[in-house]
């Protein structure tokens, strides 16, 4: 059993706007003096509008939680496909990218706080 | 990854004359398909016909039946399309799509060969290929325990229209397909949908059906300079 709450996570984003394929780079701060379980952070898109919803975790940043307790924002890198998608809205759906961070709490009851931030994901030039 | 096995499409083949798209099983044994569900279909609704038939005669038992033969009809009538476009496809080998690069990207243009060969002789008549170079969305969802599918169109081009040589085994088709650079890329995940496809119609005097192939083509987010 896991239980999400109330985020103190701080996430900070280089570049808010993107092209497919690049690297996106940002810090994450938690601040706490106990080392965290578990600190990651996902690149994932996902779907809303008519159609059911589909969601894909890209990629992930896995942070050692002992970095945390050194007081200072962690830098992380993920990577956005070369094949998309982009961030698109249309007539029946939409595709939303975001950075989703997740500190998971020391203890017998896995409690995990999650903080995201939306990032947009353009075509790419050649 | 994103993207999904292509729907329509088996994935390209490379080849020496360049990446050789052929339509997907699914598209391949839908005539089957059809058929055989019309046959069953058939084959349940008559059996019921046959039982309210074999009631005693009386005002309740007439209105079933009618209603059922109904029933019969679709069933027979979805048995014969299967059936011809089963006979269309006994004619003729599947098709194939060539391009010579693959995947596309946005802003570019390029040349597509259509090929459909015939399984025996040459055509003896001439016939017609019409092609359109399509992109919509799509989307699917459950209502109910039913499922539902949208499709919202975003760019539609009608190719030009060429004949079908008499004396010929296979029916060739060449044309220039241009994706604009402000158009979309691909995207296919499970329910949601960006499709590219290039449908081609190929009629011939002689084959029953509209012998229709369509084509999934996989843009890339990327725009030529």
């Amino acid at each position: 059993m896991s239980t999400i709450s109330m985020s103190t996570i701080s996430l900070f984003l280089d570049e808010e706007r993107v092209a497919s394929g690049d690297r996106i780079s940002g810090k994450l701060s938690y601040p706490t003096q106990t080392p965290p379980q578990e600190v990651m952070v996902e690149l994932l898109w996902q779907t809303e509008g008519r159609g059911t919803r589909d969601r894909q975790v890209v990629d992930t940043c896995l942070i050692d939680p002992q970095q945390l307790t050194l007081g200072f924002a962690i830098p992380f890198t993920v990577q956005s496909p070369d094949e998309g998608p982009i961030t698109y809205n249309g007539f029946l759906f939409r595709i939303l990218w975001e950075i989703r961070a997740t500190v998971v709490l020391p203890g017998m009851v896995a409690k995990k706080e999650q903080q995201t931030q939306p990032v947009s994901v353009i075509c790419r030039r050649s | 990854m994103v993207q999904q096995s292509l729907p329509n499409s088996s994935l390209p083949q490379r080849g020496p004359e360049g990446f050789v798209l052929t339509v997907s099983q699914t598209q391949r044994y839908a005539g089957l398909l059809i058929f055989v569900i019309g046959l069953i279909w058939t084959a349940f609704s008559a059996v019921m016909l046959i039982v309210f038939i074999g009631e005693p005669f009386g005002f309740f038992s007439l209105f079933p039946a009618v209603f059922i033969s109904l029933f019969v009809l679709v069933g027979v009538l979805m048995a014969g399309a299967g059936l011809l476009e089963l006979w269309s496809n006994l004619k003729l080998h599947p098709a194939e799509l060539i391009l010579p690069k693959y995947p596309l990207r946005l802003g570019e243009t390029c040349s597509i060969h259509y090929r459909r060969r015939l399984r025996r002789g040459t055509f003896s008549k001439p016939g017609r290929v019409e092609a359109q170079l399509v992109c919509d969305e799509w989307v699917e969802y459950t209502q109910g325990t039913d499922k539902v599918t949208k499709t919202h169109s975003l760019h539609e081009a009608e190719l030009p229209t060429r004949t079908v040589v008499t004396g010929e085994q296979q029916a060739d088709y060449e044309s220039r397909i241009a994706i604009s650079s402000k158009e979309l890329p691909s995207f296919l995940a499970k329910h949601n949908q960006i499709r590219w496809r290039v449908i081609v119609k190929l009629t011939v005097p002689g084959i029953p059906q509209k012998c229709q192939s369509e084509f999934s083509l996989q843009v890339l987010p990327e725009v030529l300079a």
